[in-house]
C-alpha cells in the first residue's frame, strides 16, 4: 500500500501540499503523520474537509504515527480509524481563544459570543469582536447559500498579534457558481469578480454585497485574505496593498477562505 | 407596535431570509400602525445580508415614502450595527438617519 506524508505544518499558509493529497485516487493508502509538528485552527478545519472528502468517497485512509500532542483534537481522534462520513458537529473544538465548528446547513447565531467566556481579549475588544462576527457571518452565509455542500467548517484563533478566522467547504466552487451567469477567462478572474459589489447569482433576494463588504472590512483593519476555489488562489495583503494571484497545480473541489486581522487594528 | 428582534428572530437574525421576513412584517404593519418600534436590545446582528434585506431594501426596492419611514423607530441597536447600517444606507445613496 502506498504511503503519503503530511507536511510539517498544517495551516492555511501552505495549503497546496494538502490540496494535492485530496487528489489521490487510490482506494486505500497510508497517511503518515510523523512529520507533523504544528497544526493551527485553520489546519484543523482543512483536516476536517480532508476527512469528509475521503469519508464520502469511501477511501480507506490508514493513519500512521499520529503525534500524541494532537490526539485531543476530535478530528484527529477520528483519523485513528479510516474516515467515514459523520456529522460535522462531531469535530467541534473550543479551548481558550481557539474554536472550530462543523456546521450543517445553518448559520450559528452566537459563534463569537460563545468565545467571550473563554477568550477575554475578544470580550474586551468589542469593535474587533464585532468585525470578526461580521466577517464570519458573511463567509458562513456564502458557504451555506452557494456551495450546496450541506456542511462547512468555521474557525477562529487568536495567536500572537493576529486573529485568524475562516470558513471552508467542499461544495460547489465559486467559479462554478459564477459561470452560470457571468463570463470570465479563468478562475482567478472569477474570484476577483466575486469580490466586487453587485455580483450575485441569486435570482430571489438579490444580494452581491456580502463579499464586497467583507473585503472592505478587511481593508479597514489592514488585514489579509486568502481565497482558494478550484485552481485559483488569491492572497490580498491590504496593509501592504499587494495581491498575489496563483494558479494551483491541483484544483480544490471546494472553497477555502482564510482571513487574518491584526489584533491591534481596532 | 413593538417588534423585539431578540424574541421574534431568536433562531435567525443574520440571513437574507430573516431580513426579508422582517421587511415584510414592517410593510404589513405600516399599513395599520402609527408607530412601529424595532427593538434590537441584547443582540448583535453583525450581518450585511440581514441589514440589507430589512433596512436598505425598504428604500431601494420598496421605495417607502418619508411619511412611512417616520413611523419606524429603530431603538437599542448595538453601536457597531448602527454604524454599519448607516454606512450601508449611505452607500445605497439613501439620505436618512436614525
Amino acid at each position: 500500500m502506498e504511503t503519503y506524508t503530511l507536511p510539517t505544518t498544517i495551516s492555511f499558509t501552505r495549503p497546496e501540499p494538502l490540496i494535492k493529497l485530496l487528489s489521490i485516487e487510490k482506494p486505500q493508502f497510508i497517511l503518515d503523520w510523523s512529520k507533523v509538528a504544528r497544526i493551527d485552527m485553520a489546519g484543523l478545519a482543512i483536516l476536517c474537509c480532508m476527512y469528509d472528502h475521503w469519508g464520502e468517497r469511501k477511501i480507506k485512509v490508514i493513519s500512521a504515527n499520529i503525534p500524541a500532542q494532537f490526539e485531543n483534537y476530535p478530528v484527529i481522534k477520528k483519523f485513528m480509524t479510516p474516515p467515514h462520513l459523520v456529522t460535522p458537529e462531531l469535530f467541534d473544538f473550543q479551548q481558550s481563544c481557539k474554536k472550530l465548528s462543523g456546521i450543517s446547513n445553518q448559520i450559528p447565531m452566537f459563534f463569537m459570543e460563545q468565545l467571550h467566556s473563554t477568550c477575554p481579549i475578544i470580550k474586551i475588544k468589542a469593535e474587533l469582536s464585532f468585525t470578526c462576527n461580521l466577517l464570519l457571518s458573511e463567509l458562513m452565509q456564502n458557504s451555506r447559500d452557494h456551495s450546496s455542500g450541506e456542511r462547512y467548517y468555521a474557525f477562529f484563533e487568536v495567536n500572537g498579534l493576529n486573529i485568524y478566522l475562516g470558513v471552508l467547504d467542499m461544495g460547489v466552487t465559486v467559479p462554478a457558481k459564477l459561470e452560470q451567469k457571468y463570463n470570465f477567462s479563468n478562475n482567478i478572474e472569477a474570484i476577483e469578480m466575486a469580490l466586487k459589489e453587485g455580483i450575485t447569482t441569486r435570482r430571489q433576494r438579490a444580494g452581491g454585497k456580502g463579499l464586497f463588504y467583507l473585503k472592505e472590512e478587511i481593508k479597514a483593519c489592514k488585514g489579509s485574505l486568502t481565497f482558494i476555489s478550484r485552481d485559483a488562489q488569491i492572497k490580498m495583503f491590504t496593509g501592504a496593498k499587494t495581491i498575489q494571484r496563483r494558479k494551483l497545480q491541483t484544483p480544490l473541489r471546494g472553497t477555502w477562505i482564510f482571513v487574518t486581522v491584526p489584533l491591534l487594528s481596532k | 407596535m413593538i417588534i423585539t428582534i431578540k424574541d421574534s428572530f431568536f433562531n435567525d437574525f443574520k440571513t437574507r431570509e430573516a431580513g426579508e421576513k422582517l421587511r415584510q412584517m414592517i410593510l404589513i404593519h405600516l399599513k395599520t400602525e402609527d408607530v412601529i418600534e424595532l427593538d434590537f436590545s441584547q443582540i448583535e446582528i453583525a450581518s450585511i445580508s440581514f441589514i440589507d434585506e430589512f433596512l436598505v431594501k425598504l428604500f431601494t426596492v420598496e421605495k417607502i415614502r418619508p411619511k412611512d419611514w417616520s413611523k419606524l423607530k429603530i431603538v437599542n441597536m448595538n453601536t457597531f450595527d448602527k454604524k454599519l447600517a448607516l454606512k450601508m444606507l449611505q452607500d445605497s445613496k439613501t439620505k436618512v438617519s436614525f
